[in-house]
Parts: structure tokens; C-alpha cells; sequence
């Protein structure tokens, strides 16, 4: 078990350092030796470690496994200079919304989900539970799903801030502003966020009970992420780093599935109207800062949320790894 | 530039001289990538792939190394 801890670590420095480097930037535009970078790369490294170990003499995962890992990093080492040379063409973007930063999530996706396979192989024995690693890997492949959406969370503080004249970024940052509207939410349309939003934990979540077949786990790991970042807003705000809204509505989501104890279309439903309904409630009460929103993003919001049950439903359910609920 | 939004960035003064340099040496690392990934996937062996990867992105990132800077590398 120590091999997957180890993992752990990887990628939760690997967390820590995407959302320091997110709250970075917008407050400094680029710094040589810039931390969050290299706490990110810290847990890169540590698990190409662990990857190699792996390579050398396989002893704790399937090769399947080892290569879904492997495919996720060299994906992510394309992406490097494929985001360099975007950097060439356009410039600096300071969006998570980019194209070349969408190939390094979508590799930490895959290298998330290798090692998650991984573990649900050589964890065949017993029965997953909340309680086991699975929570962890659940709660990291649900924030590097959600990361684009760092730049609407972070952004709504910003821009408020901005606005009233108490904006807290460098000189450097506001000299770049010219359309803050657009500009700090990274260009993207007020109606991604919660269509996307949607999309990512009503997947995620179905297709997490489907495989381990088991409705706390995706809550638990929603739980788990909504309160690592709860400590990361605390941290950043007391060293005066910008901080973001934390999606904590997302919850409703797994855990209209796990009232339900079902993945059918009205759990679907009934999680997507009250993630949808308790956020723009928020939003119109002005309890807190969140990214901008408008009432008629419900209907696609709800559609996206019985979508995905059915989807899972129709799919052939052979394709499922089966794996029945006995005592070890 | 493209008034797509997903091209959003800010108007920092770039150079594009080196431009097509840069493309061309994606273009080898992208598709050395692409075999390298598809024999991992369908478990072939990838020893050749690999090789021929690791010498695209060797050359790719000597390039970011001189041209930009080492800290580039960090992603």
C-alpha cells in the first residue's frame, strides 16, 4: 500500500501546485523562478519515480495500468512545448481555458485514472469502501476535471475586486486589462460554468458507481475535494494571495446518487436542479462572490444531468467492471 | 489574430520569427507521440517508439532550453 500512498502524494502536490499556480497568476504575470511550478513538477517527478520502479520490475500494478500511466505522461511531456509554441504564436494567455493547457489536464486525467485503475486491480480482494484510497483518487480526478473552472472561481473574486477598486493583482496584471469582462473570466462564455460543471461530476460520478459500485465513494471524494479546498482559500487569504469560490453545491450532485442508491434519470435530475438552484441562489442573495450566472442555464444544466444516467443505462453494462459487494 | 475564445490571450508583445522552427519540431514530436501512445495502449512492444519519442522531445526541449529559457520546461 505504501506504492499507492506514495501516489497520493504525487498528486496532491501536484494539486497544490496547479491551485497555487491558478490563485499566481492572477495576481503576478510570470516569475522566473516561479514555486508553484516547481511543486507541481516535485509531484510530476515523484511519480515518474514510482512510474520507472514500475517499469523496471512490475510489482504492483497490471501492465495495462502502467501504460495508461505512462500514455498520461507523455502526453503531458507533448504538451510542454506544444504550449510553448502557442505562447509563440498568441503570447502569454492567462486563461486555464487554453487549448495546450487543456493536453496537461486531460494527460493528469489519464495518469490519475491509470493509477486508479491500478489500484482497483491489486485492491480485487476487498470490497471498495469510502474509507480506502479510492476517495483520494476519486477526489483528484474530480479537481483536475473542475480545474478550467478555477478561472471562473477565481476570476469572480477578481473581478469584484477589480471593480470596486480594491483589486489586490500586481501593476503588471492590471496594465494588461483592457476588457476585465472578458478578460478575467479567460474568455469563455458565462454558461460554460455550470454546464461543465455539471457534465464533470454527473460523469464522473455515474461512471465511478459503475465500476466500483459504490455510492459513497464519489460523494465522499466531492467532500474530500470541497474541504482541501476550503484549507487552500484559508491559506490564500492570509498571505493576501487572490482566492476563489469553492463549489461546494457540487455536493448535490453524488449525493442525490446516494440518496437515491440508484444511477437513474431521477437522481440525475434531482442532483443537477438542486446543485443548479442552491448556486444561483447563492448568487442572487450575494452570500458570496460566485462566477457570473443567468436562470436559463438550468435547462441544459438539467438536461446534461438525466443525460448521463441514461446514457450509462443504454451503454452496454458488460462493459462495466463487475465487482460484487462480499465480505473479503 | 483568431477571435475564437478559446485563442483568448492578452496583448503581451510576442515574436513569432521563430515560429515555424517551433512547428516543425512539434509536428515530429506529435506524431512520434501519437505511435509511441497507440503501441502502449494495444500493449506492443514500444522500445523503437519510445526511442525515437525520447529523441523528439530531447530535441524540442534543448530548443525551449535555448531559445526561451529552462524554467519553460516546468510546463
Amino acid at each position: 500500500m505504501k506504492y499507492y500512498r506514495l501516489w497520493v502524494l504525487a498528486f496532491l502536490l501536484k494539486f497544490i501546485g496547479s491551485a497555487w499556480d491558478a490563485s499566481y497568476h492572477f495576481k503576478y504575470l510570470f516569475e522566473e523562478y516561479s514555486i508553484p511550478h516547481i511543486v507541481n513538477t516535485m509531484g510530476f517527478a515523484l511519480g515518474g519515480i514510482l512510474l520507472f520502479k514500475e517499469w523496471r520490475h512490475s510489482t504492483y500494478m497490471d501492465g495495462f495500468s502502467r501504460n495508461l500511466i505512462t500514455i498520461g505522461y507523455g502526453l503531458f511531456l507533448i504538451g510542454i512545448p506544444l504550449d510553448f509554441t502557442y505562447h509563440i504564436a498568441y503570447g502569454i494567455d492567462l486563461t486555464t481555458w487554453s487549448p495546450t493547457h487543456f493536453i496537461y489536464y486531460i494527460a493528469t486525467d489519464i495518469m490519475i485514472f491509470g493509477v486508479w485503475h491500478g489500484y482497483n486491480l491489486y485492491t480485487w480482494h476487498t470490497v471498495p469502501t469510502w474509507k480506502s484510497m479510492h476517495t483520494w483518487f476519486m477526489m483528484f480526478l474530480l479537481e483536475c476535471l473542475l480545474f478550467p473552472n478555477m478561472q471562473q472561481e477565481n476570476g469572480a473574486i477578481s473581478y469584484d475586486q477589480y471593480i470596486h477598486g480594491k483589486s489586490i493583482a500586481s501593476k503588471e496584471i492590471l496594465e494588461l486589462i483592457s476588457d476585465p469582462a472578458s478578460q478575467i473570466f479567460g474568455g469563455i462564455p458565462v454558461y460554460v460554468y455550470p454546464i461543465y460543471s455539471v457534465l464533470m461530476v454527473g460523469l464522473l460520478t455515474v461512471v465511478t458507481i459503475r465500476i466500483l459500485r459504490d455510492f459513497t465513494i464519489p460523494f465522499m471524494g466531492a467532500l474530500l475535494y470541497i474541504c482541501l479546498r476550503f484549507i487552500g482559500k484559508a491559506i490564500f487569504a492570509a498571505v493576501e494571495y487572490p482566492t476563489s469560490y469553492v463549489p461546494m453545491t457540487i455536493i448535490l450532485i453524488p449525493l442525490a446518487f446516494l440518496l437515491f442508491r440508484r444511477t437513474n434519470w431521477l437522481a440525475g435530475l434531482i442532483g443537477s436542479l438542486a446543485y443548479f438552484l442552491s448556486l444561483f441562489a447563492i448568487h442572487k442573495s450575494g452570500i458570496l462572490i460566485t462566477p457570473p450566472l443567468e436562470l436559463w442555464e438550468l435547462a441544459p444544466v438539467l438536461l446534461i444531468g438525466i443525460l448521463i444516467p441514461v446514457i450509462n443505462a443504454i451503454i452496454n453494462p458488460h462493459l462495466a467492471l463487475r465487482k460484487n459487494k462480499q465480505p473479503a | 489574430m483568431i477571435p475564437l475564445y478559446l485563442f483568448h490571450v492578452t496583448a503581451v508583445p510576442h515574436s513569432e520569427s521563430l515560429l515555424w522552427t517551433f512547428l516543425t519540431c512539434n509536428a515530429f514530436v506529435v506524431i512520434s507521440g501519437i505511435v509511441f501512445m497507440y503501441k502502449l495502449f494495444t500493449q506492443k512492444k514500444v522500445k523503437i517508439a519510445g526511442i525515437l519519442f525520447g529523441m523528439a522531445l530531447a530535441i524540442n526541449y534543448i530548443l525551449i532550453a535555448i531559445i526561451g529559457d529552462p524554467f519553460d520546461l516546468l510546463g
